[in-house]
């Protein structure tokens, strides 16, 4: 198979001030990822598991080019890879309508018209189970899975062969959990789509990864398919993780 | 579900505002009398059919005066808190969005003018440029930046690292994009109520300039001139201050009550 990500000896930083210490002005700059090294192949769906604190956010800002400081090598061999938040209350804009929300990539796109925008919208609403006359609804008025739903819509009405999935549904139900990854899940059989899939939950990452990424403190511990991290995890830090959750005995 | 209460503030502010509004706006095509004419045998004239608030010490009549009068403070309050907010919103978003080294110049800048009275950057563009309308505006304009550039800013700040902006950003949108089309939408709840003060403020400060005679000149009407004006002939003629005085007081009273009731009623 062929990647369609790959990064090489990444070393990112984070220039700000510490919780402990936001009163002095003084920035400091920290390394956060210590020569990370993977790849995503195309059509996969990749878990990447690390607590809190592991340098996850940092590496999903340095792939998406918002985070510049950096050394090392990332390279996509598609288009820019869209997201979706964990928070599904503040990844939707709340003075839009969820039309407006999703024609706006396509504007941005360009050379869309009117008609095919309509289209489009219609097409991917039902494609992630929405209604047709949600695109008529402020944010607001929905659930936080329909919100969740219209995040995955907006990220893939552009038909980006990546995306990263930041935590998808920490915050949502158990029931409406299942919803959603059965509907990633799908979109990732039908669409062809790679998804990098970050979460602190072992049991979502065990139904949804062919592989693993288990990350802490800035470096990938360990990298394996799903069989072999649950069963035979070598580092202790996978051990640990997975004694946590239930799944590994000492 | 909660019951729904009346909002009375808005309606009634509302109802102010708006009557207020239609007299203004016929005044500019017609009044009863013309404004700036003068007729001795009038003088003084009591309250009547002809002249409805009376006339002045020149035998013009209050009415029409007054309509014309409100008119000319409304449009200089209006230009006044337009220009302030154009320019507040435009240095808020900026310095808001980018922050760093911009932010710090132009809030240092801001604190600057925020510190500096109203009427005595008025004073200085007024022995500059001498005494006028436009200067007024021009003057009261400046003065009005800061504010609205601090509460625009404040608003930039929280919203600029939200998931949904940085989620327009990764689908392409531009900086001036993601600047006027996706966050600036978002602010027009802090932003609405604080442009309706600012009006407020402006209506004040234009009568203030006037009374002090450095505003709209002679002979044409303003509510701070005709209340100037009145101070000499208050005991001839009382409703030579009662009658301006009380439009400005129900227009402040009207666009009060409104901003009041617009930050009352939820909208989400």
């Amino acid at each position: 198979m062929d990647n369609i990500l790959t990064v090489n000896n990444l070393c990112a930083f984070h220039t700000g001030t510490s919780r402990s210490e936001e009163n002095s002005k003084q920035k400091k700059r920290r390394q956060i990822l210590f020569n990370v090294s993977f790849a995503v192949k195309s059509g996969e769906i990749l878990g990447l598991v690390g607590e809190s604190g592991s340098g996850k956010t940092t590496l999903v800002k340095t792939l998406l080019g918002i985070n510049k400081d950096f050394t090392g090598k990332v390279e996509h061999y598609s288009e820019k890879p869209q997201m979706i938040f964990q928070d599904p209350y503040s990844s939707l804009n709340p003075v839009r309508k969820v039309g407006w929300i999703l024609e706006e990539a396509l504007k941005i796109k360009g050379n869309f018209s009117k008609d095919e925008r309509k289209k489009k919208v219609a097409y991917i609403l039902g494609k992630v189970g929405l209604d047709d006359n949600i695109a008529e609804r402020f944010p607001y008025q929905l659930s936080g899975g329909q919100r969740q739903r219209v995040s995955i819509a907006a990220a893939l009405i552009t038909e980006p062969r990546l995306l990263i999935a930041d935590e998808p549904v920490s915050a949502l139900d158990v029931t409406i959990q299942s919803q959603i990854l059965d509907l990633l899940n799908m979109l990732h059989q039908e669409m062809g789509l790679s998804i990098i899939f970050i979460s602190h939950d072992l049991r979502v990452v065990y139904k949804m990864c062919e592989r693993i990424l288990i990350m802490n403190k800035g470096i990938i511990i360990e990298e394996g398919n799903r069989q072999d991290i649950f069963d035979n995890p070598k580092s202790a830090y996978t051990k640990k993780l997975l004694a946590a959750a239930g799944y590994y005995d000492k | 579900m909660i019951k729904k209460e009346k909002n009375y503030n808005l309606i009634i502010g509302g109802i102010i505002t708006a009557v207020l509004m239609i007299f203004m706006f016929i005044g500019i095509f017609y009044t009863p009398h013309d404004p700036n004419a003068m007729d001795s045998s009038l003088k003084y004239a009591d309250m009547s059919l002809k002249n409805l608030f009376g006339c002045d010490n020149f035998g013009r009549d209050l009415f029409s005066r007054v309509m014309t009068g409100s008119l000319a403070t409304f449009n200089v309050a209006l230009i006044t808190v337009l220009t302030g907010t154009f320019f507040g919103v435009l240095i808020g978003a900026l310095t808001g969005y980018y922050g760093g080294i911009i932010d710090e110049i132009l809030m240092r800048v801001n604190d600057t003018i925020f510190a500096f009275p109203s009427i005595l950057l008025a004073l200085v563009f007024v022995s500059i440029l001498g005494s006028g309308r436009n200067t007024i505006i021009l003057a009261l304009g400046i003065a009005f930046i800061p504010s609205f550039a601090r509460i625009v800013r404040a608003e930039f700040l929280k919203y600029r690292d939200m998931d949904y902006i940085i989620s327009a950003k990764l689908m392409g949108a531009g900086n001036l994009r993601i600047m006027f089309v996706h966050i600036l939408p978002n602010t027009y709840r802090i932003l609405l109520p604080a442009i309706i003060i600012g009006f407020n403020n402006a209506v004040l400060a234009e009568a203030g300039m006037s009374y002090l005679g450095i505003g709209v000149q002679p002979p044409h009407p303003s509510l701070g001139y005709m209340l100037s004006d009145a101070q000499s002939h208050f005991s001839q003629m009382p409703m030579m201050a009662l009658a301006p005085g009380t439009v400005l007081i129900l227009l402040i009273l009207g666009f009060s009550l409104l901003s009041d009731g617009l930050s009352k009623s939820k909208a989400y």
